[in-house]
């Protein structure tokens, strides 16, 4: 799979004097797969999204996106992103309108944005509030809507900055669904960070956690459950099924860690059954 | 100031050159405004910020204008662009009549006008002094809503408030003004005040919006 | 809750035959109306026409006492139009005051039935870049109106109305300028926003008037019908309806 974001130790100053690094390992996306980020709040990880969009530009340091550096020629055919506060990235008067806004400014014709609006509402499954005003949405039904309004343009990578924050569990579902289904059908590649652990091993491929200004961790989500110590470091609480059979694994018991309650269960039966003197 | 008069009392070819002076400068301001999409983004957060400063109530049947501080921070032309969209949304809910768009923009963008070049100048002559930003805002409100007031008593006036042979003109203009400005000089008062407070705190917490 | 906002509910989540119109038929009424009050000063033709408004309101399941509120605000600045033409007669000041009401009337119950998009649409008919700011600070009002709600509250239940009046003043005005940095942040967060989706100042919504007629357009075109018989009258018959 070939590299289509590749960002090496960047620092960036924001206009309050606020400097944010970001070193250690480099980040890397390849074409199709997903990606999740992790940190504590002001680790950095919006930061680099928005480096990688194009709308901050390094003071030091390198990101090269589909082998061009996106503050200089923009790339938004290529690369779309959904907010943290989607209500900022939502502009339309109606859901369709604001749909059909970036091929409307893409110059694409009337017809053909309709054609495209109509086609994008019957995959993200909103054709009930296609007519909708937006401030009358919920919070999972904007999320949609802007996940539709970035996926319009057909494009290669999508960011989205804390996209499952503030859902419940039918809407952080949907969403993964929606993800998943665009990431597999069209190979569209997801950069997501979310404080959302637990749900990692169904949004990514690749896990990579920031922690004080640097990527301490890259690799899959499985292999980050197995070191507890990373998740300290950086502040984070892992998974509840995770600390339990770590904590296990300590007092000296058999134990595969593993983030799937189904074979945490089995494994757990075991033991008990073979403690209690049962084949 | 905002001209509060219904649709059908002022005459005619009084609204109408409003609408004209009105298309003339926003041809203008078209062009002026070209290629800077950013402050357009500015001139709608200015209206919408306009409208949810006027739908605080104040106890009073006085509303802010804030006009003066859309042409500080968006500058002559958008500051146009912006009153004409604050009044035409006014206008939807019968805050002067949808004649009187034309007018009260034009009103309203003298007062803009005004208030961004006195707080300019101000601005300058004080320019060392860091209470300068405050007092420039306070003064150039003040005295732009005052000026306004006057041009729309004279507006009134040129309308023939009451063209009733039975009553001299200069009598119902003198109600109507005696009535009016103590309003709207109390009313420019309190705005420049404010004004000055909303300058004062947005330059404490360091924002570059108002630039002198 | 802020007339704008309700107004905005009333447009977008009533439904009645009114509402199912085109924005068309009602501004035509609209036109005849104000129409009315531009060309007679009858006030026997602007109460009728009164009437025919609060019936309008009914039937658009409009609630007439909320707005008629709504109408006294540009009532009371009338009325200082009204008392300056008191010396000659009191029919001059009455018509006067109708022609507020009625106006003031006609335009609440045009965007209480017609959502605002629409109205806007009027504008970037005029110009892009106007129905780009229109459309735009459609949007921005209501973002801004839910954050500013949310921080008075907070304000007023951490005590910031209940110190003396200059210490209100000072709040009201931080509160205030806090309003406009929010707006000037969120502006500058949209602005990044559009850009990604490839905004260059060309469009923000390529929305045109709905001028579509339907069985629904019926209502507002009798209406706007009886607004065109007052008229007609009150200037035929100018001898026979005091002015």
């Amino acid at each position: 799979m070939s590299e289509i974001v590749n960002v090496n130790c960047i620092t960036h100053k924001y206009p309050d004097a606020t400097e944010v690094t970001i070193c250690g390992l480099s980040f890397v996306i390849h074409e199709g797969e997903r990606v999740a980020i992790l940190g504590a709040n002001g680790s950095g990880k919006t930061t680099m999204l928005l480096h990688i969009v194009g709308i901050l530009k390094p003071m030091e340091g390198e990101v090269k996106v589909f082998g061009e550096s996106p503050s200089k020629i923009p790339l938004h055919d290529k690369v779309a992103m959904v907010f943290q506060n989607v209500d900022e990235q939502i502009i339309g008067p109606t859901v369709w309108d604001d749909i059909a806004f970036s091929p409307l400014n893409y110059g694409h014709r009337p017809e053909e944005v309709r054609a495209m609006v109509d086609d994008i509402i019957r995959e993200v499954d909103i054709q009930h509030i296609a007519n909708k005003v937006p401030h009358y949405l919920s919070g999972g039904e904007k999320k949609k809507v802007a996940i539709a309004g970035a996926l319009i343009t057909h494009p290669k990578l999508l960011i989205l900055d804390e996209a499952l924050t503030g859902l419940d569990s039918k809407s952080k579902s949907d969403i993964i669904k929606l993800l998943n289904r665009f990431n597999k059908e069209r190979k569209i590649a997801i950069a997501i960070t979310t404080h959302e652990i637990d749900l990692i091993p169904q949004i990514a491929d690749t896990v990579y956690v920031i922690c004080n200004g640097a990527i301490i961790f890259r690799g899959k989500p499985l292999e980050l459950f197995q070191k507890p110590e990373i998740f300290r470091k950086a502040n984070l609480e892992p998974p509840a099924l995770i600390e339990l059979l770590s904590a296990l694994k300590d007092e000296g018991l058999q134990l595969e860690v593993k983030d799937d309650p189904v074979e945490a269960k089995k494994q757990i039966l075991k033991i008990l059954r073979g403690a209690a003197g049962y084949t | 100031m905002h001209i509060h008069v219904p649709d059908g009392v002022l005459p005619v070819w009084l609204w109408s050159l409003g609408y004209l002076l009105l298309a003339f400068f926003l041809f203008i301001s078209l062009r002026k405004v070209r290629g800077d999409e950013k402050r357009g983004i500015y001139a709608a957060a200015m209206s919408a910020a306009m409208l949810v400063a006027m739908s605080i109530p104040l106890g009073v049947p006085y509303h802010m204008n804030l006009t003066v501080l859309a042409g500080i921070i968006l500058g002559p032309w958008w500051a146009l662009i912006s009153d004409f969209v604050t009044n035409f949304v006014l206008a939807t809910f019968g805050h002067g009549g949808i004649t009187i768009v034309g007018l009260n923009t034009i009103v309203t963008w003298i007062e803009s006008l005004i208030g961004l070049y006195i707080f300019k100048m101000l601005g300058r002559a004080f320019k060392q002094k860091s209470w300068r930003f405050a007092v420039a805002a306070g003064v150039s409100t003040f005295i732009a809503l005052a000026l306004s007031a006057l041009l729309v008593i004279g507006i009134v006036a040129a309308s023939g408030v009451n063209p009733s042979e039975e009553v001299h003109e200069n009598e119902s203009i003198t109600i109507f003004a005696s009535i009016t400005l103590p309003i709207a000089l109390i009313g420019a008062v309190v705005e420049a005040i404010v004004t000055s407070l909303i300058v004062t705190y947005m330059r404490k917490i360091g924002t570059t919006i108002i630039k002198g | 809750m802020s007339t704008i906002y309700l107004i905005d509910h009333y447009a977008n989540n009533l439904n009645s035959p009114i509402h199912r119109a085109s924005a068309l038929s009602k501004i035509i009424g609209a036109a005849l109306a104000i129409g009315t009050s531009i060309l007679t000063d009858s006030v026997i033709a602007l109460m009728v026409d009164f009437l025919i408004i609060l019936m309008m309101i009914l039937l658009a399941r409009l609630s007439p006492f909320r707005m008629l509120k709504w109408a006294i605000y540009p009532a009371f600045f009338a009325s200082i139009f009204a008392v300056s033409q008191l010396p000659s007669s009191f029919i001059r000041p009455l018509a006067t005051m109708l022609k507020a009401i009625n106006s003031a009337l006609i335009m609440l119950f045009i965007a209480s039935t017609t959502p605002y998009p629409e109205l806007f649409s009027i504008l970037g008919g005029i110009s892009q870049t106007i129905g780009n700011v229109a459309f735009l600070t459609y949007r921005f009002f209501f973002l801004f109106i839910d954050q500013a709600s949310k921080r008075f509250t907070a304000m007023k239940s951490r005590g910031g109305l209940a110190g003396g009046w200059k210490k209100r003043i000072i709040n009201m005005a931080n509160f205030m300028g806090l309003i406009f940095v929010i707006s000037f942040e969120t502006s500058e967060n949209v602005y990044s926003a559009l850009k990604i989706r490839g905004y260059d100042g060309k469009i923000v919504c390529n929305r045109k008037i709905d001028i579509r007629l339907s069985w629904n357009d019926l209502l507002p075109f009798a209406f706007a019908s009886c607004f065109l018989l007052v008229m007609v009258f009150s200037l035929l018959f100018k001898e026979l309806v005091p002015a």
